[in-house]
């Protein structure tokens, strides 16, 4: 009776299994293209086998009770109400077991959350969130660092700098600039100071010791037409895509600017919420091997339900092997520097000030204008000379000005609502004009 | 056994409306009982259709509803089931048995009971309703976490009035089911029959004593989190949750909210354990296996309840790791216990499958898969992996679709002969039985393995390659088995309640109060009590009469030690 009974279990879950597997279903998770996923794939691999065990052991006893103690007749069975030292055994012996995999546990957990030693080189690549896209900004080495303790908190900040020639060459208003976590943009170049806004991008304004390390920031958000989801393409919307190194460590910065979201890439095995008021840092090393220089292709998205579009907010992970992803890092770094020079004032009678012009009239003010894209945000989308990116191209727009006020007062597509008192008139229209001194795409 | 007198509820010559306004205005804990049953029933009917159109929408790539109304269903089934079903139709049950297992006439406080009744009526109806205003019901997730839930702060999307009428509908649910708590506790400490000490009180009742003190000790907390949303939302001066430089925390929602919802998930899986613990040994013919520690189990399950919350944050990147997965993995332990004991509850039995028998295996054949599922995500890396994936709705779905909902049904085919005096037809409650299982794991299964793969939930669309097509149409076809199976279910209540083979009082020679009285019972409950010596007084009794040599085997062995 037992034997039929284990033979019949064995044979339904192995008749299940093979069904499973002969439609493609995944019994075990994908293969990890990570150090941190291999980590995490053997622990799964270890607690499966301890739930496969006791989960075939435990549902074999009860089909095979069921049967071998059938009613069959009216006498009563023995009256048992317990067994001391049975029931001490079975208390005992699922807690060792959860015991060992908690200590294995934990031993995986220290491996996965650990930063690399001092020294070893990092690259960090900024993750922002914002509904229902994503933006991936890279950092150059600037030959410069605070000479000043910056605090917590403030608005605007005047920063002393040991080298503020390396600022030189960076156009006010449109360089962002990252100081540990944190994400400022370059206001004013004094003789040995900078200004900077802080706590732009959704990050954190810290306090930030004398001698931090400044970082040139640059968007590296690529895109990537692709079928993923029924009408996508319909849509018009590109799939963001952050390009990574495979063979060195990659220090993910996760901020979201808006709600929380989730970075998710399954074939990392790995996810960590952006949260609000927050930057958490994600430690991740590509060991995938023999991948030609036009890299490989990982899919993520957003795994943390972020409203309407949630189910929208994809990512693709592009991995290059690290010569090719140094040769496109060093184009992308000469793109941003090109980007970021200091334009000449393209309007008459204009000052490069953040002072709001007197009077912009009807045409609009192209320098303040220009000001406000970014400080707006709104480069983030619409990419910092209006090429477009995550958002359509919008440099030399052929629209009106009242259909593009409209168009952020009651945003078609996937831009967020910009009320008047938050981005009045006026503020338009200098955009507006700034937009119209750039060559149409 | 004594036969009942026909049982017809007595209503001959009423005049329906005289009817009506006796069910509109009673304080009988049996009618209570009732409505909370078919209230929760019907809830279970809408949200049980909220999950067809999204299988339906998931059954194949691209989509046929809108995301907005695909986020308003997903929030609204989840808020149905958990709040409108599992709860109050475990609380119907208590309030129908507990009373008559203890030996008690009523609850204790009989106009309060029906108050929390009305109070669970009229939030349910509040939250519901939100369908009919501008911008649709909530849509932020049965979870509601902010910042997607609140109005402040940079959230593109600020969500309608449905979500203000979803937090108050939840303070009201809470407030009912707070007052429920008390009651319950009264009930069991102060009108327990003579002879009836807390170590021989049914498993049952103690399900429902451990459930009350968790409700009362965590439903404040919700209610708490609950006003500061509602506060946020409109705009009165405060921004507990938004972090746009007020000094508000987004994460402090979410370490409220599960401070109550972890425990609300044993506050929904307790009862159906009791369930369980009532029905195996009456149909295994035997004493439940170690009384006490299933009362220790129960005890520590609820202890534990109350420090594992954090377990649902562990990809926030605001927990302190270790501490929860440790108290996460050492939650395991007195389930396992529980498990055990059933087995050997049936182990050297006399086993009989009728219905409500094969709900309760089938509860622990499945929510078997919910707990060791639950150890995957135990596993602080795994869930790193798992978390937010179908793996998680699949966990979830394992232990309260066929776990909690399994335990009711079971309750339903168990206790139904005592509600009306007739037993449900056996053939439809097979079918029924059948079609629930191999249906359930059509629909959960193949979520196991999309999670492994990384589909995550709370998306309405999802690639067209991948291999991600199939199991979910696979999945979509178990939704409408088990959702085929209910037709014949429906069917047999209402059947049966009118033309069903009479029961008898003791159907099913069990051991507890309640089958110790007529079918149904009297408004007082019990015209006689019988002596209470163990936690089987009924089997007792049984024995007294018809003297000692009713089962050859007990016979030869000296009376077992009874526990308490």
């Amino acid at each position: 009776m037992l034997r039929l009974t284990v033979v019949a279990v064995a044979a339904a879950l192995l008749a299940m299994l093979a069904t499973l597997e002969a439609v493609g279903a995944q019994a075990f998770p994908p293969q990890a293209r990570t150090e941190q996923g291999n980590e995490i794939r053997t622990l799964y691999m270890v607690v499966f086998i301890v739930a496969a065990v006791v989960f075939v052991a435990v549902e074999i006893a009860i089909v095979y009770i069921i049967f071998r103690y059938r009613r069959r007749g009216d006498a009563l069975p023995k009256q048992t109400h317990g067994n001391m030292m049975a029931e001490v055994v079975w208390t005992v012996t699922p807690a060792v077991i959860v015991i060992a995999l908690f200590v294995y546990s934990f031993i995986i957990l220290e491996n996965v959350e650990s930063s690399p030693e001092a020294g070893e080189p990092v690259e960090t690549i900024d993750v922002l969130g914002r509904q229902w896209t994503w933006a991936f900004r890279y950092s150059a080495e600037l030959n410069t660092a605070t000479a000043s303790m910056l605090p917590e908190g403030e608005a605007q900040s005047t920063l002393a700098v040991t080298n503020p020639d390396a600022f030189a060459e960076l156009a006010p208003f449109t360089t962002s600039l990252r100081i540990d976590v944190e994400h400022v943009r370059l206001v004013e170049v004094q003789d040995d100071s900078i200004v900077v806004d802080r706590a732009i991008d959704g990050t954190v304004a810290e306090e930030h010791p004398s001698g931090s390390k400044i970082w040139l920031l640059f968007d590296g958000t690529e895109t990537r037409a692709e079928e993923r989801l029924g009408g996508l393409e319909e849509d018009g919307v590109p799939t963001p895509v952050v390009t990574v190194p495979i063979g060195k460590t990659v220090r993910f910065n996760l901020a979201a600017v808006d709600v929380i979201h989730s970075f998710y890439t399954p074939e990392f095995l790995y996810k960590l919420d952006l949260v609000p008021g927050r930057v958490h840092a994600m430690w991740v090393d590509l060991n995938e091997e023999d991948v030609g220089p036009e890299g490989v292709y990982y899919e993520g998205q957003c795994a943390e339900f972020c409203g309407r579009e949630h189910a929208r907010m994809l990512f693709t992970v592009h991995a290059l092997p690290l010569d090719a992803y140094t040769e496109w890092f060093d184009t992308q770094l000469a793109e941003a520097l090109e980007r970021l020079k200091p334009l000449p004032a393209p309007a008459p009678g204009a000052e490069p000030s953040g002072q709001a012009a007197p009077d912009a009239g009807p045409q609009g003010d192209p320098v303040r204008g220009q000001q406000l894209f970014f400080i707006n945000g709104c480069n983030v989308c619409h990419g910092d000379q209006g090429e477009g990116g995550i958002g359509l191209p919008i440099a030399g727009t052929a629209l009106p000005l009242e259909e593009v006020i409209s168009q952020y007062r009651n945003p078609r597509d996937q831009m967020p609502v910009f009320p008047p008192d938050v981005i009045p008139d006026e503020d338009i229209a200098d955009t507006y004009a700034w937009l119209q001194t750039l060559p149409s795409q | 056994m004594a036969t009942a007198a026909p049982t017809a509820p007595g209503y001959a010559g009423m005049r329906a409306v005289d009817v009506i306004i006796e069910w509109l205005s009673t304080t009988d804990h049996k009618k209570i009982g009732l409505l909370y049953i078919f209230t929760a029933l019907g809830f279970a009917l809408v949200g049980g259709a909220f999950s067809l159109v999204m299988r339906t929408e998931l059954a194949q790539t691209g989509t046929i509803i809108g995301d907005e109304t695909y986020n308003q269903l997903f929030t609204m089934h989840g808020s149905i089931m958990l709040f409108l079903f599992i709860l109050p139709v475990a609380a119907g049950f208590m309030n129908y048995i507990v009373p008559l297992q203890i030996g008690a006439p009523d609850m204790a406080f009989p106009r309060m009971n029906a108050l929390s009744y009305w109070m669970f009526a009229f939030g349910g109806i509040m939250m519901v309703s939100s369908f009919a205003f501008s911008g649709g019901s909530a849509s932020a997730g049965w979870t509601s976490y902010p910042p997607v839930a609140s109005n402040t702060g940079a959230n593109a999307q600020p969500l309608g009035a449905g979500t203000d009428l979803w937090l108050v509908g939840v303070v009201v649910l809470g407030a009912a089911s707070t007052a429920g708590a008390i009651n319950f506790l009264t009930t069991i400490f102060k009108l327990r029959a003579p002879g009836m000490t807390m170590f021989r009180l049914p498993l049952f009742t103690w399900t429902t004593l451990v459930t009350s003190f968790l409700i009362l000790l965590a439903t404040p907390v919700l209610a708490s989190a609950l006003i500061m949303l509602f506060v946020d939302r409109n705009g009165a001066g405060g921004a507990f949750f938004d972090p746009t430089g007020q000094g508000g925390q987004v994460l402090l929602w979410q370490n409220l909210f599960w401070f109550y919802s972890h425990p609300a998930v044993y506050i929904m899986i307790l009862p159906p354990m009791g369930v369980v613990s009532e029905i195996i040994p009456v149909f295994s013919r035997k004493p439940l296996f170690g009384y006490r520690s299933m009362v220790l189990a129960i005890v520590g399950i609820g202890l534990l309840g109350f420090i594992v919350w954090a377990h649902h944050m562990f990809t926030t990147g605001g927990v302190f790791l270790p501490f929860f997965m440790a108290s996460t993995f050492l939650i395991a332990v007195p389930t396992g216990v529980k498990f055990f004991n059933w087995i050997a509850t049936m182990f050297r039995g006399a086993v009989t499958l009728p219905t409500a028998m094969l709900f309760a295996i089938g509860f622990l054949m499945l929510f078997l898969i919910g707990g060791i599922t639950g150890v995957f995500h135990a596993a602080v890396p795994v869930d790193f992996h798992l978390h937010d994936t179908y793996f998680v709705v699949s966990h979830l779905h394992y232990v309260l679709a066929t776990g909690a909902a399994f335990g009711i049904l079971a309750a339903v085919y168990f206790w139904f002969p005592k509600m009306t005096g007739r037993l449900l037809n056996e053939g439809l409650g097979k079918l029924h039985f059948w079609s629930a299982f191999i249906g359930a794991n059509m629909l959960f299964w193949p979520q196991l393995m999309l999670g492994l793969d990384g589909m995550p939930r709370r998306i309405n669309d999802y690639a067209a390659y991948g291999g991600w097509e199939l199991m979910n149409l696979v999945s979509t076809v178990g939704a409408f088995v088990v959702a085929a199976g209910m037709i014949p279910f429906l069917f047999n209540i209402l059947y049966s309640w009118k033309y069903g083979e009479e029961a008898g009082d003791d159907p099913w020679e069990a051991n507890t109060l309640e089958w110790a009285t007529s079918s149904p019972p009297p408004a007082h409950n019990f015209d006689r009590l019988i002596p209470v010596k163990s936690e089987r007084p009924l089997f007792d009794h049984r024995m007294a009469e018809s003297g000692t040599d009713a089962g050859g085997a007990s016979a030869a062995q000296p009376a077992a030690p009874q526990d308490g």
